[in-house]
């Protein structure tokens, strides 16, 4: 059972990690090496918790 | 009950064939996921765990080949550089290609041939592709994870209470790769500054509570590796990585109270044979695998003044010597030790600097102390260059852990045969990657600087020329 949990996390991790970054360009080339990204999109549930932040600060 | 197990063994035996499948899919439309796709390969050998479906197809090496056609047709040129050490590594493997022509053991020296080259052949290769920081850390992630499957169910089943040398169940137990007690100690203990960059330079996983409990707990899997396969190797390896850490840690006095407080909390949870065993580590005298292991090294040198160009792989296995081993007997009170003569003939080489020695003679153990010298001079150097640099902050710590790995997989070569081992050559590999990535950095860096100086420079002469007329023309005007 151990091994089968060990399997599954780090495998099901690999793939994440590969599908995350499987359509970004810069992993393939990048332009200029070396400097950083544009600073990304925050995720959905970032903007939800940075909307909420922000409303409680309108709030008080 | 037996048909459900078997009922899961062929689930397994489907899940991984499927994910091995999905990994060359993927690289029809990104030929870099079949890089992946064979360090993953090498490192857990899925068709060792499996027994009908991955056995079927020799995955490794199509993914071998995919990954050579992949780069080959795809990747641009124009990003790539050699390095000096990919050149040490080819002169290496050229010298074991030699070597192989006296072998002593012809047989036994191509069937171990036949493995140490594709693996060198493969570490040569890597650092071409890995031309982007996302595709060093994504094979640097490929390379944690993989072995991460292996270390994190021996660390749960260490902490559920199995365990003991030789008797910690493993996906694979034929002692290949780093199915290896000692070797995987070896490779756990030198995963664990890599895991901690990951945990706080990561891009493709950003750093936040999950990876920072993922890394901890797969950090403390790492520790249990050495308690639960009993390996002495890899408790000295522990020992080396927290000197290491000394050199980067903030607070140097907190990290060592905290370490011996670890220490003492840890120490009654330890088995009383993992004490039995360490034990060992000081009084070698009764114990016929220390004893084994000086009587061989012994042998390696004498036999290399004889044999200087080398004897080819395996060469141990013309090795034979008699000594003298001290047996203890308690009867009652009183304890007896009685002289006995022990008889050894093939006895492995137990270190990378006799394997190298006796198979590669003098040459072929300069090339291998020079390949590992300047891995550890090139990362320090990168840790000094790139460290306090604005907006540069996973470079010199990322030097700093991959340097930290090769410490510690040295240490582990002093007791193992482990100088061609796959994990440790890709350890070089990325070594090598990121070396030429940050050069590439530097130049990019630099480039618009010169331009622009060459600019000044263009200028300046127009400048110059700009002013002397304004110069023949003043008196002109003037007059």
């Amino acid at each position: 059972m151990i091994d089968y949990l060990a399997l599954a996390l780090t495998h099901a991790l690999i793939l994440i990690a590969i599908l995350r970054v499987f359509m970004r360009d810069d992993l393939d080339r990048e332009d200029r090496p070396g400097a950083e990204p544009e600073e990304a999109k925050p995720s959905r549930r970032e903007a939800r918790r940075a909307r909420r932040a922000g409303g409680k600060a309108r709030n008080a | 009950m037996r048909g459900a197990q078997a009922e899961r063994r062929a689930m397994l035996d489907a899940a991984l064939f499927l994910f091995v499948m999905t990994l060359f899919a993927l690289g029809l439309r990104r030929p870099f996921v079949w890089v992946l796709a064979y360090l993953y390969i090498d490192i857990l050998a899925p068709q060792k765990i499996g027994w009908t479906l991955t056995p079927m197809l020799p995955i490794s090496f199509i993914a071998f080949m995919l990954a050579f056609a992949g780069w080959a047709l795809v990747d641009a040129k124009s990003q790539i550089r050699f390095t000096l050490r990919q050149g040490i590594l080819i002169a290496f493997l050229g010298w074991c290609f030699l070597t192989l022509q006296w072998a002593d053991f012809p047989e036994d020296a191509a069937y171990k041939w036949e493995w140490v080259w594709r693996a060198m052949v493969f570490a040569i290769f890597l650092p071409f592709t890995l031309v982007t920081r996302l595709r060093l850390e994504l094979a640097l992630l490929v390379v944690t994870l993989t072995a991460g499957a292996i270390i994190i169910s021996s660390g749960l089943k260490t902490a559920l209470g199995g365990g003991g040398y030789g008797s910690l169940y493993f996906f694979v137990n034929d002692n290949s790769n780093i199915y290896e007690s000692s070797t995987l100690s070896t490779v756990a203990i030198g995963l664990i500054p890599i895991i901690w960059w990951f945990m706080n330079h990561g891009r493709i996983f950003p750093p936040d509570w999950r990876v920072k409990l993922f890394g901890g707990a797969f950090i403390f899997a790492c520790l249990l590796i050495p308690v639960g396969t009993e390996a002495r190797t890899g408790l000295v390896c522990i020992g080396v990585l927290a000197l290491l850490l000394l050199r980067d840690v903030k607070r140097r006095m907190t990290f060592i109270v905290g370490g011996i407080a670890l220490v003492l909390m840890a120490a009654p949870f330890l088995p009383t044979s993992y004490y039995e065993r360490m034990g060992l580590i000081t009084g070698h005298e009764q114990d016929q695998s220390a004893s084994t292991r000086l009587a061989v090294w012994q042998w390696t040198y004498e036999y290399a003044l004889e044999n200087p160009l080398g004897g080819g792989f395996d060469s141990y296995r013309g090795n034979k010597f008699e000594y003298r081993l001290p047996q203890v007997s308690e009867n009652g009170s009183t304890t007896t030790v009685e002289y006995k003569d022990v008889v050894d003939e093939a006895r492995a080489f137990h270190s990378s600097i006799f394997e190298v020695l006796g198979e590669q003679g003098w040459i072929g153990l300069f090339l291998w102390v020079w390949l590992h010298a300047s891995g550890l001079w090139q990362m320090e150097k990168l840790r000094r260059r790139w460290r306090g640099r604005e907006g540069a902050s996973w470079q010199s710590p990322l030097a700093s852990a991959l340097q930290m790995t090769q410490v510690i997989a040295l240490v582990g070569s002093l007791f193992q045969g482990i100088a061609y081992q796959p994990v440790i050559l890709l350890i070089i590999a990325l070594q090598c990657g990121l070396w030429t990535y940050l050069k590439r950095c530097e130049e990019a860096a630099a480039e618009p600087r010169s331009s622009r100086r060459r600019a000044a420079h263009r200028s300046e002469p127009q400048r110059a020329t700009s002013a002397s007329n304004a110069a023949r023309s003043a008196p002109a005007s003037e007059a």
